[in-house]
């Protein structure tokens, strides 16, 4: 874990800043002097996961880097509601060209400012998951592999939400999207799908690759300020739950990428030249499985306190899951590498009324196990 | 709490001190009812805020830390009884300037506190201590000095106001058959008798009759004066006893045995009979007729305790039911001008309830000798568990105080229980949640999507800014104590 865990304290290190802590333990968004280089007035909806996590993001690399910072934007929703023609929420200099292509146009700027001898000025790429892990996938991958000098955050709300929710290749299996409807027997979206990014990341063995959330901010700058100290390509993906398109609450943002990490459906961990090398312990283990404690719209806020919202759901059986209790029917029967089968989704023959087709709207996914991944990926770079 | 965790304990002292005059006590013998209501309790374990106080009363006592009285109004009051609601009342209309002289018919001050409580929970030297600092305030103190007639030494004396906390010294009595040779005391006499070094005679078996603290004290204070079996005799079961949940477990580790569901009916030399009792449908103990035979050399009757009311006999217009003083709600009795508190008026009977007393009753004194209405205190804000988002505070169990080994509970008078030190009590306070209070924890600064927090900087918190909020509510579930709360916006008419 790269933020170091301060125990007792009161609220310790898992807040921002706390005042029994010395100036240089807190976080770099508690000092009034931060950047805000993702300044108020832009246009997200109210309780961005998205803009949340990019204000902590860029504000961590600029201090890493000295302020001696360029950003590249792929299109979605960070590019329009920050920057509606002509005006612009960005307090750094930042560039748009399209949606495919910003992996391309970062490596471009690092070669430009290479060949002008401004070596000093670093490179941040970064989109939705839609620009990331499917239009832009091809220019990511080249990027990766040519090991340019970027740091790629790819801002993972699991579908693409500026255009109307529709789904892309990181929604989870059995996540509502406008074009994978809960009805009838259809689970949403469709088992087996969807590409695991950090984990194709990892298998170009790049320098750095890590994943994180809005539920542990201070991870997330820890991890940006730590691959802004590593030359070459690195990757980053963080999980922004998205009131509007996942249909939750607005002030339930941090909470559900809690729920997320806790239950164990998206795991936190930082990758090196293809091996994992940390991750992030689950502090209070929730299931998966079962109801959301509170109502739609009730304040209840904590991971501790209520269930989790998501569906009885995930493609390899969560931690604190028994075997077999999800009784949905195999339609479409798959077996991981290791044998153990892919479980499905099950409606358990009622149809569902209106409150449990919003919990069973969501649901995250675990990447596939990575190791058994990249033992396969021959090593082409040596490390240094 | 919150100066305590910056490690300012001499601030966090003055902050107890504006409402509790007695913290070293009050960290002894207050049976804690703050902690009940501690939402800490249902994340572990509640926070010792009894063991803080303590830790902060014996900071205060080991490097002498005082107040001073306030402004001199001139005004005379007088304030009949020296425990604890006299003492609390006295130190307060000192800090408000008036001239207070308190009488007390023993010969030290303390009441209950020193005669009643036993000194294996509250050491003399710590007492003595506490008055001191209230008495060098400017009290004019005057002992072995009996109050016979509170109108009568008002209007010789000339007090403006009179505080009556005579508390309530008088054991309850009840007809135990007894021959001859029983030897039937009482709890209070017995106490009274240990705390000023003439312990009486008990004999190696003693029964002490009745439920209530006292008795537990009186069977505690048996064993140390060596006694081999104290037998607590008690008409009901140990759920329905009166006497606090921690002295009975702590009773017991000292072996002192409970005899529930009995009643004494008779009392002889060495030997008494108790009568074996069931509870009704109501709870209440009816007699079942069957007999049992207890060896006991001596029983101590601890039945409760009444007021000795002698000094308003001749006041009319104090009224009385019964056998306490009957007060408004700004403890003001019949007769204009006289206040009651303590045990004399009716309440729970513990030194926390008597201090509280003592404290609104100086302010109502003090409004009344200016004409003014008690000022209403201003509400505390609560937050429930449900406003808290625990997912922020740290696993820290809790720290418990070493007790004194149970040898030496059962053969000296030393002190049970001991404080914290400084690393511990720090760790304590710092376990406290703040619910409802900001504690400046920059959560709701950085979790904004839309920067629209403003920190004001160091104690001076954070500022919401409308212009740019959009009402997502992040910040309030954000902050770990429950202390933002959401308003919606009232859409003003065109």
């Amino acid at each position: 874990m790269p933020v170091e865990q301060i125990p007792h304290q009161q609220t310790g290190s898992l807040v921002a800043g706390n005042r029994l802590l010395a100036p240089e333990q807190r976080s770099g968004q508690a000092r009034p002097d931060r950047a805000n280089s993702l300044t108020c007035g832009h246009r997200a909806c109210r309780g961005c996961g998205e803009a949340l996590g990019a204000r902590w993001v860029v504000d961590a690399a600029l201090r890493a880097t000295g302020n001696r910072l360029i950003a590249v934007n792929a299109t979605g929703c960070l590019e329009v509601f920050s920057t509606p023609y002509p005006q612009s929420a960005w307090q750094l200099p930042w560039l748009h060209s399209l949606f495919g292509n910003a992996p391309a146009v970062a490596t471009g700027v690092a070669a430009a400012l290479r060949a002008t001898g401004r070596a000093d000025v670093r490179v941040l790429g970064q989109g939705g998951d839609g620009g990331t892990v499917d239009i832009g996938f091809g220019c990511l991958s080249g990027m990766f592999e040519r090991n340019d000098d970027v740091l790629y955050v790819c801002y993972d709300n699991e579908a693409y939400m500026n255009t109307g929710v529709q789904r892309s290749g990181a929604t989870p299996a059995a996540a509502r999207t406008a074009t994978t409807q809960a009805v009838g027997t259809e689970p949403g979206n469709v088992f087996g799908q969807g590409k695991n990014l950090p984990a194709i990341a990892m298998a170009h063995e790049i320098p750095y690759v890590a994943t994180a959330t809005v539920a542990d901010l201070r991870d997330l700058e820890a991890k940006v300020t730590r691959a802004m100290d590593v030359q070459g390509a690195r990757y980053l993906h963080v999980l922004v739950p998205c009131p509007l398109g996942w249909g939750s609450e607005a002030h339930d943002t941090i909470r559900l990428a809690r729920l997320a990490t806790q239950c164990g459906l998206f795991p936190v961990l930082e990758a090196a030249y293809g091996e994992v090398t940390a991750a992030t312990r689950i502090r209070r283990r929730v299931p998966v499985e079962g109801t959301c404690a509170g109502s739609p719209g009730t304040p209840t806020c904590s991971g501790h306190a209520s269930g989790p919202t998501w569906s009885p759901v995930s493609r390899r059986r969560p931690i604190g899951t028994s075997p077999g209790t999800a009784c949905w029917p195999h339609r479409h029967p798959r077996r991981w590498p290791d044998g153990d089968p892919v479980r499905h989704h099950a409606r358990l023959g009622v149809e569902p009324d209106q409150s449990d087709r919003r919990l069973a709207r969501r649901a995250t996914r675990l990447p596939r196990p990575v190791s058994a991944l990249c033992r396969r990926v021959p090593r082409r770079r040596e490390r240094p | 709490m919150r100066l305590a965790q910056n490690g300012d304990y001499e601030a966090a002292w003055r902050e107890i001190m504006r409402i509790n005059p007695l913290p070293a006590i009050m960290g002894r013998v207050c049976y804690r009812p703050c902690e009940t209501a501690c939402n800490r309790g249902q994340l572990d374990e509640t926070v010792g805020i009894n063991s803080v106080e303590r830790f902060l009363g014996d900071e205060a006592v080991r490097a002498g830390w005082t107040v001073s009285a306030g402004p001199s109004t001139g005004r005379r009051v007088l304030v009949v009884g020296a425990g604890p609601a006299g003492l609390a009342a006295a130190y307060h209309l000192r800090l408000l300037g008036h001239d207070v002289t308190m009488r007390d018919a023993g010969p030290e001050p303390g009441g209950m506190m020193r005669f009643g409580i036993p000194a294996y929970r509250l050491p003399r030297d710590v007492l003595d201590a506490e008055i001191r600092r209230i008495v060098d305030l400017g009290v004019t103190l005057e002992l072995n000095t009996r109050v016979d007639d509170v109108a009568a030494v008002r209007e010789t004396d000339g007090f403006e106001a009179v505080f009556l906390a005579v508390g309530a010294q008088l054991s309850h009595r009840t007809y135990v058959p007894a021959g001859d040779s029983a030897r039937l005391l009482d709890a209070l006499s017995v106490l009274r008798h240990t705390a000023g070094g003439a312990p009486p005679l008990l004999g190696r078996r003693v029964a002490v009759y009745g439920g209530g603290n006292t008795a537990v004290d009186v069977a505690r204070t048996a064993r140390r004066l060596g006694a081999a079996d104290a037998v607590i005799v008690y008409r009901r079961t140990r759920d329905r006893m009166p006497a606090h949940e921690s002295e009975v477990a702590e009773a017991e580790e000292e072996g002192v045995r409970m005899c529930w569901l009995s009643t004494i009916a008779r009392a002889g030399e060495g030997r008494i009979t108790v009568e074996r009792m069931r509870l009704d449908e109501s709870g209440f103990p009816q007699p079942t007729g069957e007999f049992d035979e207890l060896d006991a050399d001596a029983v101590v009757l601890a039945l409760g305790q009444d007021s000795d009311l002698g000094l308003v006999s001749q006041a009319p217009s104090v009224a009385t039911a019964h056998g306490r003083i009957v007060v408004d709600s700004a403890f003001m009795t019949g007769l204009p001008g006289v206040f009651a508190g303590g045990d004399a008026i009716s309440g729970d009977r513990t030194v926390t309830s008597a201090v509280g007393h003592g404290r609104r009753a100086a302010q109502a004194i003090d409004a009344w000798l200016r004409g003014r209405a008690t000022a209403e205190e201003a509400l505390v804000r609560e937050a429930g568990y449900d406003l808290l988002n625990p997912w922020y505070y740290t696993e820290a169990p809790r720290q418990h105080r070493a007790r004194l080994e149970a040898a030496r509970r059962t053969s000296t008078f030393d002190e049970v229980v001991a404080g914290l030190d400084p690393a511990t009590a720090l760790f304590e306070a710092r376990r406290c949640l703040s619910c409802g209070g900001c504690f400046e924890c920059d959560n709701c600064y950085s979790v904004c999507p839309d920067d629209a927090v403003i920190k004001l900087g160091p104690g001076l918190r954070y500022e919401i800014d409308l212009e740019y909020c959009k009402g997502c509510g992040l910040c309030a579930a954000e902050c770990p104590a429950g202390a933002i709360t959401m308003i919606p916006e009232q859409r003003q008419p065109t």
